[in-house]
């Protein structure tokens, strides 16, 4: 059921966030919840660094 | 018969709790998370409509995207999951302790430790479907003001490869 690598850290991965005219508490929302949906399937939240027009997604791996 | 992924679940808190880590909160709690690879999640989430794929985001649209203010939620996101994991840390290190002692007092009962893994498994998918809605409304709410959410177009990564033969 559970693949080999589970306690791995997850890889890193790309998005992108279209921002239109919202809020900065509104986009942060939606972070947030993609980082604890994240976390739900994985047990790691997320981090972002944004580079350009994408945003870069990584593990939180400090506890 | 027990199954495979409890019998694993299992012998994980089992070492676990012989020897706390500074991982061990996510040890401990492993049959709470969902084991489904987030190739998987990105797939269903823009199956349902909730965010788009990334394949279908144009080069032009993506020159005009105003990045300042995300990379200000960003940072602010990254700032408060900082605080969150300083505070948890001591929280779960206690709480390591005091599952230990547990274990060692009444030597855990197979049949009641298999209960409390599926039980928390029954928790964790409601608690991601409770997840799932808080991204869609925060996506709705995006959408209201003409931004939208582009993820990475899922299952490559994991996907397994058919059989030849």
């Amino acid at each position: 059921m559970w693949p080999e690598d589970f306690f791995d850290e997850p890889d890193p991965f790309e998005f992108v966030l279209d921002p239109g005219d919202a809020e900065k508490d509104e986009i942060q929302e939606v972070l947030t919840a993609l980082s604890d949906l994240h976390a739900a399937h994985t047990g790691y939240s997320l981090c972002y660094r944004v580079q350009g027009s994408r945003v870069m997604a990584h593990a939180e791996v400090e506890l | 018969m027990m199954p495979g992924w409890l019998k694993t679940a299992l012998g994980t808190v089992g070492q676990v709790l012989a020897k706390p880590t500074k991982g061990t909160r996510r040890m401990l709690d492993s049959a709470s998370y969902i084991g489904i690879a987030m190739g998987e999640a990105f797939f269903e989430i823009c199956q349902m409509g909730i965010a788009k794929p990334l394949s279908e985001l144009k080069e032009s649209k993506l020159q005009k995207i105003k990045s300042v203010d995300v990379a200000d939620a960003a940072r602010a996101h990254n700032e408060s999951e900082a605080i969150r994991l300083e505070a948890e840390a001591d929280a779960e290190l206690t709480k390591a302790k005091a599952e230990k002692k547990l274990a060692e007092a009444r030597s855990i009962d197979g049949e009641a430790a298999c209960r409390r893994l599926k039980e928390e498994r029954k928790l964790a998918e409601a608690q991601r479907d409770e997840v799932l809605a808080r991204l869609e409304a925060a996506v709705t709410q995006l959408r209201i003001k003409g931004g939208d959410l582009y993820l990475p177009d899922g299952l490559d990564a994991d996907e397994e490869e058919p059989d030849a033969s």
